[in-house]
């Protein structure tokens, strides 16, 4: 970690969106590796899924359902691709960021809320029971991670005296946050895979429910919101080394290589994830999650801001 | 050629397809789903995710209605194949591909069929089925006197009535939904159908009855697989691979199928009984899945009916066969064996075991073989207790007892009319 | 201030780039023309719209929610002054959130986090 947070021109906003997309094909490859390698084919075969996908969804015939809502099912459907996009704007790459927001934790945690709207949206736009279950599903769920998540993302900003994300990477010259505040670190990473509706937390687009909020989406309007899903989880990822694991900072490499490594690292780890444990449904998950996890949070942010006063 | 043909060319590499199983026809299913992933197809949860609708055996009447409506509610590109013999199965997945790939034939389709499905269904049984199910809820929404809803002339978008309120269990007017469970569901027994009145995702009330095909697979084995013994192996990893993906486990789901699949094949059976003791070990050690379904029991169905006739534990020489020494301590003795088969969770681990035993080498164990009308009766009883077990629970614990289960509508099938208030 | 026009810069990019893939899509698909189709109802018309007063459950826990929800409006700027402003602030601030926590777990023994 050698350089200070810039903000640089605007222009270069037309790079982040393609970087984002990058990155959400290339995890979704990596799960396309990891589904094939369980059925018993070379992971190489896989790993081209998803261009295989797009192409196969550019293809396809687009559906409406009899009286659907069609408006606020397509604005949730093109919403989720929009909302992951405005997330990266506050993420520095190494030492460069779009936009250095005095808020720009809050920023992140406006967006991320903002996904409640869409998945319900979807969920009930369709007019279809098992899609409209689906977007509920994922309602139950998110009055229960959306809490710990929040006080998750305080902790840093109380350990950096700034809501800045560039003063939180700033903060993390001589120590990386994910040391001190590893309760913190858990608990955002579990609400991006739950705020994704990916994973075990996938339950609103659960088998049970015939793909829930998906169930009578095709064409291209699925494919905007199989794109948001996976750039809304790279979000998380990438947001998770500004915060957590010293942004840019780290040996030999430069500063945005790290950048981009630390976040490839991370969303590697989400997408393995994903296949490999049981569902965890969210009328189990919420006595959990507001009983222990919730006073973890808490916890965490007085250790947090007990150490801060103290030094 | 155009960028159309080639994105039909890569489309191709990976296609979905919907899956619709009659009863009876379980192996024609399997082996197709073998079959696609050796291709690296995808197996689609619904219609609007499906490329090619796959029909595994000689659907029936009811049936075949049903398969129409969602061949209709595929957006296409799309093409349908019948499953009736393993034999040229390739070939078929081939033509299918072929045709799929045709750009001027699937714009043909499409062009043909703009009016909506709505107004061109007619289903045939639709009157029967009407007097069925609409005696009590939905419509008991007309006398609550609508503030929403202005009695007999309500709207009707699209053709189709809004839906009418109830009571929950609060007290609290909620509407109320129809919700048929069934043919055609992921993870789901072949032609049952499970109609359900719904408030949110619990389920008021349910009706279960079965599908019947138009007839049963011819008597010749199409696998190398004709002993008992094989064939009840087979039917567990199916059933366990049902429920692991239903608890949302892929992993473990896939390494069930995968287990299913060799012993479809006639794989290694030393191999085999080792690999499915490993797969029970994980399933049991998972905290996850232990919390996950907890509590989640076929409680008020009478076992020693249900219990299907295969070996029950205490007569497995666990020792003696050198499979996993612990296993008893961990489940057999901890729980008593009512619970150990009530218990979805049990259940499942329960079908493994005993799916790694008639795996086992001491291949003296063969299970009784059951006749068709015990395996009638017990389905049938299955099917009787569905309506109570299910009222009450939410969609996604409904589904999970139902594929706790392990109903065999096949044998059902058999014989007729299978309607359960 | 040049913060915002990214913003802008983005956002506009984010809906251009949505609508060029329509445009494609309107080229690729087999049909410009979207199916108009029944909900999936496992091969069964529906009997009635799902578009309902659905039953949420789980409203208990949304109340519950809420209330700590409008606590986050102190924690933001709360957490920018801690720092300075000392123990008193952190005393003050988990007291509050002490009390709230009291409320959470009265509704957790009261079955408002149990809805199945």
């Amino acid at each position: 970690m050698s350089e200070p947070i810039v903000q640089v021109s605007p222009a270069w906003a037309v790079l982040a969106p393609l970087a984002l997309l990058l990155f959400a094909l290339a995890g979704a490859g990596l799960n396309g590796a990891l589904v094939a390698r369980s059925v018993g084919r070379p992971g190489r075969s896989g790993a081209s899924a998803p261009l295989a996908q797009v192409a196969r969804l550019l293809r396809q015939r687009r559906q409406v359902t009899v009286a659907a809502d069609v408006l606020l099912w397509r604005i949730g459907a093109g919403g989720l691709v929009v909302v992951a996009i405005l997330k990266i704007l506050v993420i520095p790459l190494g030492p460069w960021t779009l936009a250095d927001l005095d808020v720009g934790v809050v920023w992140f945690n406006t967006m991320d809320v903002m996904i409640w709207a869409l998945f319900w949206l979807i969920g009930w736009g369709a007019n279809s029971a098992h899609s409209l279950v689906g977007g509920y599903r994922f309602l139950s769920l998110a009055v229960s991670y959306e809490l710990p998540l929040m006080f998750a993302l305080i902790t840093p900003a109380v350990a950096a005296r700034s809501l800045r994300v560039g003063d939180v990477v700033a903060a993390q010259h001589d120590l990386w946050f994910v040391i001190w505040m590893p309760v913190a670190f858990v608990i955002f990473c579990g609400s991006v895979i739950a705020f994704s509706s990916w994973g075990p937390f996938a339950t609103a687009v659960g088998r049970d429910i015939a793909g829930g909020f998906l169930t009578d989406v095709s064409g291209v309007d699925r494919l905007l919101i199989l794109t948001g899903r996976y750039a809304v989880l790279t979000a998380g990822a990438a947001f998770a080394v500004p915060l957590f694991l010293g942004g840019g900072g780290g040996a030999l490499l430069p500063d945005w290589l790290w950048s981009i490594v630390k976040t490839a690292l991370v969303l590697a780890a989400f997408v393995a994830i994903r296949h490999r444990v049981p569902t965890i449904r969210p009328d189990r998950f919420a006595e959990v999650a507001w009983i222990i996890v919730l006073p973890a949070a808490l916890l965490q942010v007085l250790v947090v801001a007990i150490i801060v006063v103290g030094s | 050629m155009g960028v159309t043909s080639v994105l039909a060319r890569w489309a191709s590499t990976s296609v979905h397809v919907l899956i619709v199983e009659v009863p009876g026809w379980d192996e024609s299913r399997m082996l197709l789903e073998a079959e696609l992933d050796r291709r690296g197809w995808r197996v689609a949860l619904s219609p609007a995710d499906a490329d090619l609708l796959a029909v595994c055996g000689m659907p029936g009447e009811e049936l075949r209605a049903a398969f129409d409506l969602l061949w209709n509610q595929l957006p296409g590109p799309r093409t349908r194949v019948s499953v009736t013999t393993s034999v040229a199965l390739s070939a078929l997945l081939d033509a299918a591909v072929a045709h799929l790939v045709d750009d001027s034939r699937q714009r043909k389709d499409a062009r043909a069929r703009s009016r909506p499905a709505a107004a061109e269904d007619q289903r045939p049984d639709a009157g029967e089925h009407d007097g069925m199910d609409h005696g009590g809820m939905d419509h008991g929404g007309m006398d609550h006197g609508g503030v929403d809803h202005g009695g007999m002339d309500m709207p009707m978008p699209g053709g189709i009535p809004l839906a009418g309120g109830g009571d929950d269990r609060d007290g609290l007017e909620m509407d109320v939904l129809n919700v048929p469970l069934g043919p055609v569901l992921p993870h789901w027994p072949a032609g049952l159908v499970v109609d359900c009145v719904l408030q949110g995702d619990v389920i008021v009330s349910a009706k279960a009855r079965v599908l019947e095909a138009a007839s049963a697979p011819k008597d010749e084995p199409t696998t190398a697989v004709t002993d008992v013994a094989g064939r009840r192996i087979i039917r567990l990893c199916d059933d366990a691979s049902n429920l692991l993906a239903l608890a949302g486990w892929q992993t473990a789901a896939q390494n069930a199928r995968r287990l299913r699949d060799d012993a479809l094949r006639g794989a290694d059976i030393a191999d085999h009984a080792a690999a499915l003791d490993r797969l029970r070990r994980r399933v049991e050690r998972s905290v996850l899945l232990r919390w996950s379904l907890k509590g989640i029991s076929l409680k008020g169905i009478s076992l020693n009916e249900i219990s299907l006739k295969g070996i029950s534990l205490d007569e497995i020489p666990l020792k003696e066969i050198g499979l996993a020494a612990g296993a008893r301590a961990n489940t057999g003795n901890a729980t008593p064996p009512d619970q150990a088969t009530v218990d979805i969770r049990h259940r499942l681990i329960g079908w493994l075991r005993e799916a790694a035993v008639l795996a086992g080498p001491s291949s003296g164990t063969q299970p009784p073989a059951a006749s068709d009308s015990d395996r009638a009766r017990q389905a049938q009883l299955a099917l009787a207790a569905l309506p109570e077990l299910l009222r009450g629970t939410d969609l996604g614990t409904a589904r999970l007892l139902i594929a706790g289960l392990g109903l065999d509508t096949a044998a059902l099938a058999q014989t007729h009319e299978q309607t359960h208030e | 201030m040049a913060a915002y026009v990214s913003v802008a810069v983005i956002l506009g990019m984010a809906l251009v780039g949505i609508g060029l893939l329509y445009l494609v899509a309107r080229a690729t698909s087999v049909s410009p023309k979207p199916l108009t189709t029944t909900p999936y109802l496992s091969g069964w018309m529906p009997k009635e719209h799902a578009l309902s007063r659905f039953h949420a459950r789980w409203y208990p826990l949304t109340i519950i929610f809420l209330a700590f929800d409008v606590e986050m409006l102190f924690m933001y700027p709360w957490a920018v002054v801690v720092a300075s402003e000392g123990p008193t602030a952190i005393i003050e601030m988990f007291v509050f959130l002490g009390l709230l926590m009291v409320g959470v777990v009265w509704a957790w023994r009261e079955g408002s986090m149990r809805w199945v």
